[in-house]
């Protein structure tokens, strides 16, 4: 599947989604199509990445993206994409109209160190065990219905190298600093279950970011296979009105 | 109280209930804030919810002779929802004992009931009692209601009546001169002695798909009319294990956690229908795996695989339909009901079936419904007339010229993929914030504007061109075909109805009229 900057469909307002370790537009299956009934949805290439890509070199695929639209997008970001898309909307204030972040952390995990760590190891003498293995971190036992094998290949190995990398060895400066400069308003989506970025560290990007409110769905870290329309259901709410609830605010989880 | 006779309407004979009985003497006059029509789902909710509010001028008016709605007018064998119980009952009355993942009819009609019961409901409640008339008295800004237990004025009407309520049986030539059991499916005859015989049953939707299984245990021939076939994915036939039913009852939190994930997982069935192309492969080739691992006749697995797209007609939930259809003495006829001779089915394929019973299950009249013609707005609009281009309504719910009135499950208040009883409590609460605000600025008529009506309407226009109802090749109960509309489903995300329709907002209100002086 190509990732190339595509569009789903015409209208407004302007949205650029950023995939997570997968790299693949397909993490957007569900959400992209759907987002895409009212509004211009384009996704942000992770194609043909070097072996050890730095956040930068992902901040500007995701300026390709929002250049390709004329007015200032809201951004959407997934697993390290949301950490990509923090830079951005960090380094960039005036090139993004909102933000999203869905499972993103400010520090990466000792457990997501380790998966990474066991992803170099594994990747090329093992893939199989180590896609059952990754499976099993990504979904939550509630979910499992959903649970999908992710794909090992070059590119998620470099995602995965990066997203285990503390910000600061690769940023300008550490995302707790940069977090602050981020003006867009800001929903910040945690999974209950998320063995990956954890919901602590989630949490920890809402607190870091001045304009943002948090809300958590019952998932593990892959909560788009897991609870793809509940996603959509926030993403609505919040891009039909960012500012309806105030900044630092907690909502709670959907009672349907 | 208020005089009936002050509004001066004479009864249009034209819209007078064929059915109506006998009318006793009229009674004075009884006036309530709200008047609810229809004691299923959605009159009972706005009971319990009236109720808990401490509002107790209100009535529900059911011509029936008790609560359920649809789950007490199908009792047909076999008869259980197609939506998860604990998704499919009320949010604020969860319920730990639900007997499995889809509970039969009989035990969703006793819930209701037992709701009914339990939060007070049922001294408001008017059993068989029809609603034959409904107009707008200007002059004293309230609702007339002429009933089989007589006349009665409200400040606000709720038409609660439901949308499949009135069977529809196919007009076919030869079908009084039919000697044996006949009756439709939501009219079960419980007296009709059905074993050992041949029966006939027309129709292959979701009434039919759960009356053939168990029709199939007792006839020695079955033969079903099918005009066209259904797509069927496989039932979670699971009952809930004793220790589940106790962690319900002792955790309400893990009720809404079960609730949560039944409707948000039921909510990505959405893409399906909004023609997404990967979500409409994934789903048809479900279901057509279905039919192959269940029947394996090649003939016969043909006359089953539909001919338009998936989700264009009801995506229907069945594990014993299949086998049921593919046993020897049960014939599948791919083809509709043309006439009949004596006591032989004639097919419009010239196939012909000879049969001692026969069992509508053809569905009911839903793209006009009949309160439309017994409801009259300002200047004696009737609604149906305003409903002539297809049933529209601002927020699915109010119409313009038709003040302090609100319709629930009415124009585009359903879905295809979800619980309905979701949006009902989503146009519960649209109602409840109009009566609070209504009572806010002194009882305050509320009439919505034409436009916001019009926008509205263009809204789900829009919404509904991409969908697989007006896309898929098909013919079905939620378009109306007098003008091709989707009127009956809204085109999105259950989600969505409530994100934008569940909060009440007096914008797009007329402002208030000047008093009128009452007529000399």
């Amino acid at each position: 599947m190509t990732t190339d900057a595509r569009t789903e469909s015409d209208g407004d307002p302007r949205v650029v989604v950023v995939p997570g370790l997968s790299g693949d537009a397909a993490d957007f299956s569900f959400l992209g199509p759907m987002l895409g009934r009212r509004r211009t949805v384009t996704t942000a290439s992770f194609d043909d990445l070097p072996t050890t890509p730095t956040v930068a070199e992902l901040t500007t695929r995701i300026g390709a993206a929002a250049n390709a639209t004329t007015t200032p997008p809201a951004l959407i970001g997934y697993s390290v994409g949301a950490v990509a898309a923090a830079v951005f909307a960090a380094e960039h204030p005036e090139r993004v109209s909102a933000l999203v972040l869905i499972a993103g952390w400010l520090s990466p995990s000792p457990k997501l160190i380790a998966l990474a760590s066991l992803w170099q190891r594994l990747a090329h003498s093992d893939p199989d065990a180590l896609a059952e293995v990754q499976r099993s971190a990504l979904y939550s036992a509630e979910g499992w219905d959903s649970a999908a094998l992710p794909r090992i290949d070059e590119r998620s190995a470099a995602l995965v190298r990066l997203a285990a990398t503390p910000s600061r060895a690769s940023a300008p400066v550490d995302l707790a600093t940069l977090a602050t400069r981020i003006t867009a308003p800001t929903l910040v989506i945690g999974c209950a279950h998320d063995e990956i970025a954890t919901a602590r560290e989630t949490r920890l990007l809402f607190a870091a970011i001045p304009d943002a409110r948090y809300t958590e769905v019952e998932s593990g870290h892959g909560v788009l296979r897991e609870r793809p329309a509940e996603v959509l259901g926030l993403v609505d709410g919040f891009l039909a009105e960012p500012r309806r609830h105030p900044a630092g605010a907690i909502l709670g989880r959907s009672r349907p | 109280m208020i005089d009936p006779t002050a509004s001066g309407a004479a009864p249009d004979p034209a819209t007078a209930p064929r059915s109506a009985r006998g009318t006793a003497p009229a009674p004075p006059v009884a006036h309530v804030r709200v008047a609810v029509i229809g004691a299923g789902f959605a009159g009972v909710g706005l009971g319990i919810r009236l109720q808990r509010q401490g509002e107790s001028s209100y009535l529900v008016f059911e011509r029936g002779s008790g609560v359920g709605g649809t789950w007490r007018d199908n009792s047909y064998p076999g008869v259980a929802c197609d939506v998860p119980s604990h998704l499919y009952c009320y949010s604020f009355r969860p319920n730990p004992d639900w007997s499995g993942v889809f509970a039969p009819g009989a035990e969703i009609r006793r819930y209701i009931e037992t709701a009914a019961r339990e939060e007070g409901v049922l001294p408001h409640l008017l059993t068989d009692t029809e609603v034959f008339g409904l107009d707008w008295d200007e002059n004293a800004a309230l609702w007339r209601l002429d009933t089989t237990r007589g006349a009665f004025t409200a400040d606000a009407v709720v038409l609660a009546a439901g949308r499949l309520t009135e069977p529809r049986i196919p007009d076919v030539p030869g079908i009084e001169g039919f000697d044996g059991p006949m009756f439709h499916s939501a009219r079960w005859d419980h007296t009709a002695e059905l074993a050992g015989k041949r029966i006939a049953v027309v129709g292959s939707g979701a009434s039919a798909i759960q009356i053939v299984p168990q029709l199939a245990a007792v006839a020695s021939e079955l033969v079903v009319m099918q005009r066209s076939a259904p797509y069927i994915i496989p039932r979670d036939t699971r009952v809930y294990s004793a220790a589940e039913r106790s962690l319900f009852a002792r955790d309400p939190e893990e009720l809404e956690r079960v609730r949560s994930r039944l409707f948000w997982k039921a909510e990505e069935a959405f893409a399906q229908r909004a023609g997404d192309a990967d979500a409409t492969a994934a789903a048809r080739s479900r279901a057509l795996a279905h039919l192959e691992a269940q029947v394996s006749d090649p003939g016969l697995r043909a006359k089953l695989t539909p001919d338009y797209e998936i989700g264009c007609k009801r995506v229907l939930i069945s594990s014993d339909y299949y086998p049921a259809v593919a046993e020897p003495h049960v014939t599948v006829e791919p083809s509709a009901l043309a006439g009949i001779r004596g006591n032989t089915l004639v097919a419009r394929n010239g196939g012909e079936h000879e049969v001692d019973a026969l069992v509508f299950a053809t569905g009911f009249h839903s793209a006009e419904q009949p309160y439309a013609r017994l409801t009259r707005g300002r200047d004696g609009q009737l609604l149906a007339d305003h409903w002539a281009g297809g049933m529209t309504a601002f927020a699915s719910t109010v119409m313009a010229g038709f003040p302090n009135l609100f319709v629930v499950n009415g124009p585009n208040g359903g879905l295809g993929h979800n619980s309905a009883v979701y949006m009902i409590e989503a146009q519960i609460d649209y109602i409840l914030g109009a009566l609070r605000y209504s009572a806010a600025n002194d009882g305050l008529v509320l009439s919505v504007t034409a436009e916001a009506e019009q926008e509205y309407t263009r809204t789900v226009d829009e919404l509904s061109a991409s969908t697989v109802w007006l896309t898929g090749g098909c013919n079905s109960w939620y378009v109306d075909a007098r003008n091709g509309r989707l009127t009956l489903l809204w085109p999105d995300f259950a989600h969505s109805f409530r994100a934008r329709n569940a909060d009440f907002s007096p914008a797009v209100f007329d402002p208030p009229r000047p008093v009128a002086s009452p007529p000399a």
